[in-house]
């Protein structure tokens, strides 16, 4: 795309972003003008501004990115060509494929290298590949179980010299600190480097893809691919995939189409440029002690804004099919993934006017932080919406009858339904976009389930989502509050198999902040009746949150009667292409293998020991 | 010694049985110990898998066991084990046609420092004075004169 149709598009974004928050604004300004505006309102037409401008961001995101699928379609594979790099040789490009992990299961991670590994043999294209597993695990047994995973690994592909395991002595920088050190061990002998997560999966030919794109633009320093999440089979992990696979796609091609050349970083599968990453993206540390300062945690954000500051292009690579990741299996994973997300996220506060980056960096950083602070923004909203309407009833029984009579008699101005369906519209219209586009994809749609059950499943869940938003927003409020009150959170790995929570775990982790909420939301209700039927759902889904969350942990098996009847199916799930179809062989051989299945007494551990120069394990 | 071979991965039992009898033939009286046996077995794979990749014949355990790693690495205990039996042979041809990186532990190379950036802080007012700059066209151009 031309530079200044480019420029256009992000000033018509800016545009529609600007006059759907000044509507919103105004029509919000004029229900509170009714009743005279006091300094409280003011203040809630502020935030109230500044969130709508937030969800606005993501709805016009989404129609950008809808906009741009479907100029795909209509042009066909040239089109298509722009965001999914076409054909042409690698002309001997070598590239590093790294895995770091740190207290993985690591049998369970290097499944998902094998499954890669294995593609890419497929199409006879091993010879620029060489595969590197990054460890920075501290615990003896962990580190052996890598050592040993990587053993087999190395064995079954016979892939020694292709595949290496290195483990630092020290684990500086955390995750970012372990990619530079591999830079600046080895990078020079690489001309790209492909970032695994712990939990990626990419097939063969998206991998040759992104190294002749690379090959074709030599100013692009990091290709990202949109990571479609798969192999979930928690309720929790299933609703999760199915959102994204709907609407994340809308959401992926939006910023690339808004973004371009000046994209984003997610940290992992993606391909990155070795030159442009090692002159641009050695990290400092920032100012200061935790959880603000030190090392940089969100490192992908700052490190997308400085290859841009070096005039290094960044593109999003957006695909239905061969990136992919898997995403947490319950609530209380996710939480905790979002817990270390936020703080790092915080940190940028502190960057967002860094010296030299772009204004499309910034505006990255910017969204980052928002995606955390605008929970405690809607806290102080709805705090600020019931203290405006307070009108606490006296505790008398008349009183209380006629105060619950009330409620079908409350005047609202007009505009208040209006405000009311266009914040809703708002939030809910890109996933009915993300629906109608799949709905248009025949094989696509065939791969969903058919379009009632698409429909169906984006309802539930819309239920879902809503029933457990008010928890994640008093939840992310005190990730938010805990971080800048100087509350570091430490490195824990993430659990990535399923394994349900039993309620007595979720009632001591969650059940104070429930009955905080559900507290508050009584209270609230009482003290501004008007305000009543506002606060029934959040006070519900209080009630309600942790049960849901003990339930959606458990796992769905292949019998159970929501994967029967589809919903919730993705086109992973359903037509699994042969990279994913190989992961699950492994998953379900290493499964059926159990810990018996483990080769403890192999003489190659015994030689790896005797050359690392320690004694053998066993 | 064939325990010995079977945990190693070698499935093939001719190459098993072919292998016992040379380490049999290697040693100078009858193998009653079995550690004895099969440290007598170490060594004749660990020679003959050096063989195979051109390497010097190991004279330390420690050698020994690289050159033992770097053939289990290369999965050839499942996939050629007969390359064991005849170094000079086609399969171990093959075996060193195939094997073109580094070996097991990987090179360690020159350091190339990554220069650290910085990330100090411009005042937000210098900020969105270049951005208005940016903004309106007659500045850019302005600014670019």
């Amino acid at each position: 795309m031309a530079a200044r149709a480019r420029r256009d598009l992000a000033i018509l974004f800016g545009a529609l972003l600007c006059a759907s928050t000044a509507t919103a604004a105004t029509a919000f300004y004029s229900v509170l003008l009714q009743w005279g505006v006091t300094p409280f309102e003011w203040l809630l037409l502020g935030l109230y501004t500044v969130l709508v401008a937030w969800i606005g961001s993501s709805f016009w995101i989404s129609v950008f990115g809808a906009a741009h699928l479907l100029a795909g379609r209509r042009d066909g594979p040239a089109a298509a060509r722009v965001s999914s790099p076409g054909d042409g040789a690698c002309r001997g490009a070598r590239t590093a494929i790294v895995m770091p992990l740190y207290h993985e299961d690591a049998e369970r991670a290097l499944d998902g290298l094998q499954a890669t590994y294995e593609s890419l043999a497929q199409l006879d294209a091993m010879d620029g590949f060489h595969f590197f597993v990054l460890s920075d695990s501290r615990d003896g047994a962990t580190c052996r179980e890598e050592e040993r995973a990587w053993l087999h690994l190395c064995r079954d592909l016979a892939a020694g010299g292709r595949v290496f395991y290195r483990r630092r002595r020290r684990n500086t920088g955390k995750k970012a600190g372990n990619i530079k050190e591999f830079c600046e061990r080895w990078g020079r002998r690489y001309d790209y480097l492909i970032v695994l997560d712990a939990d990626s999966v990419m097939s063969g030919p998206t991998i040759m893809r992104m190294v002749r794109a690379m090959e074709r633009d030599r100013g692009l320093g990091l290709l990202q691919t949109w990571p479609v999440p798969v192999n979930g089979t928690t309720l929790f992990a299933r609703v999760q995939q199915f959102a994204a696979n709907v609407q994340g796609r809308l959401v992926a091609a939006g910023l690339s189409v808004l973004m371009d050349p000046c994209g984003t970083y997610w940290g992992h599968n993606a391909i990155i440029r070795v030159e442009a990453f090692m002159q641009s993206c050695g990290l400092p540390r920032l100012p200061g002690r935790q959880p603000l300062g030190g090392e940089i945690l969100s490192h992908d954000f700052v490190e997308a804004a400085l290859l841009q500051r070096r005039g290094w292009r960044i593109r999003i690579m957006v695909e239905a099919e061969g990136s992919y990741e898997e995403g947490p299996t319950n609530l209380i994973e996710h939480a905790s993934r979002d817990r270390r997300w936020c703080q790092g996220n915080l940190q940028h506060i502190r960057l967002l006017f860094a010296e030299g980056l772009t204004f499309t960096s910034r505006m990255n950083l910017l969204l980052g932080i928002m995606s955390y602070v605008a929970s405690p923004l809607w806290l102080a909203f709805i705090g600020l919406a019931v203290i405006a309407a307070a009108r606490p009833p006296a505790f008398d029984m008349e009183v209380m009858r006629a105060w619950l009579m009330s409620f079908h008699s409350q005047d609202l101005p007009s505009t208040v339904p209006w405000l009311i369906g266009f914040t809703a519209a708002l939030l809910l219209a890109p996933k009915m976009l993300a629906v109608a586009l799949a709905g248009l994809e025949g094989e696509r749609r065939r791969a969903w389930g058919g379009f009632p059950v698409l429909a169906g499943g984006m309802l539930l869940e819309i239920a879902f989502t809503a029933a457990i938003a008010p928890l994640m927003m008093l939840l992310h409020t005190e990730f938010v509050a805990t971080a800048l009150a100087g509350r570091s959170v430490n490195w824990a790995p993430q659990q990535r198999d399923a394994d349900a929570i039993g309620f007595r775990r979720v009632v001591g982790l969650l059940g104070p902040r429930c009955a905080l909420g559900a507290l508050l939301a009584g209270a609230a209700a009482w003290w501004a009746p008007a305000l009543m039927l506002w606060m029934l759902p959040l006070l519900a889904s209080f009630v309600v949150a942790m049960p849901l969350v003990v339930w959606s942990s458990r796992e769905q098996g292949r019998g159970h009667p929501g994967r029967t009847a589809r919903l919730f199916a993705t086109p992973p799930e359903t037509t699994a292409p042969p990279v994913l179809a190989r992961l699950r062989t492994l998953r379900a051989r290493r499964t059926g293998q159990g810990a018996g299945g483990a080769r403890r007494d192999d003489p190659v551990e015994a030689e790896l020991s005797l050359v690392l120069g320690r004694e053998p394990a066993s | 010694m064939e325990s010995y071979l079977l945990a190693l991965g070698v499935t093939d039992s001719g190459v098993r049985v072919a292998l016992v009898r040379a380490a049999v033939q290697t040693a100078a009286a009858d193998i009653g110990d079995p550690v004895e046996a099969v440290s007598i077995m170490r060594r004749l794979v660990a020679s003959r898998s050096a063989r195979v990749f051109a390497r010097q014949r190991p004279r330390s355990p420690e050698r020994e066991a690289e050159a033992i790693l770097a053939f289990a690495l290369s999965g050839a205990f499942h996939a050629c084990p007969d390359a064991l039996v005849d170094p000079d042979g086609e399969a171990a041809r093959r075996l060193r046609r195939r094997q073109t990186g580094p070996l097991a532990v990987v090179p360690p190379e020159r350091r190339s420092p990554m220069p650290v950036q910085s990330l100090r802080c411009v005042s937000p007012p210098r900020v969105l004075k270049r951005l208005s700059a940016r903004v309106r066209p007659g500045a850019a151009v302005r600014q670019r004169a």
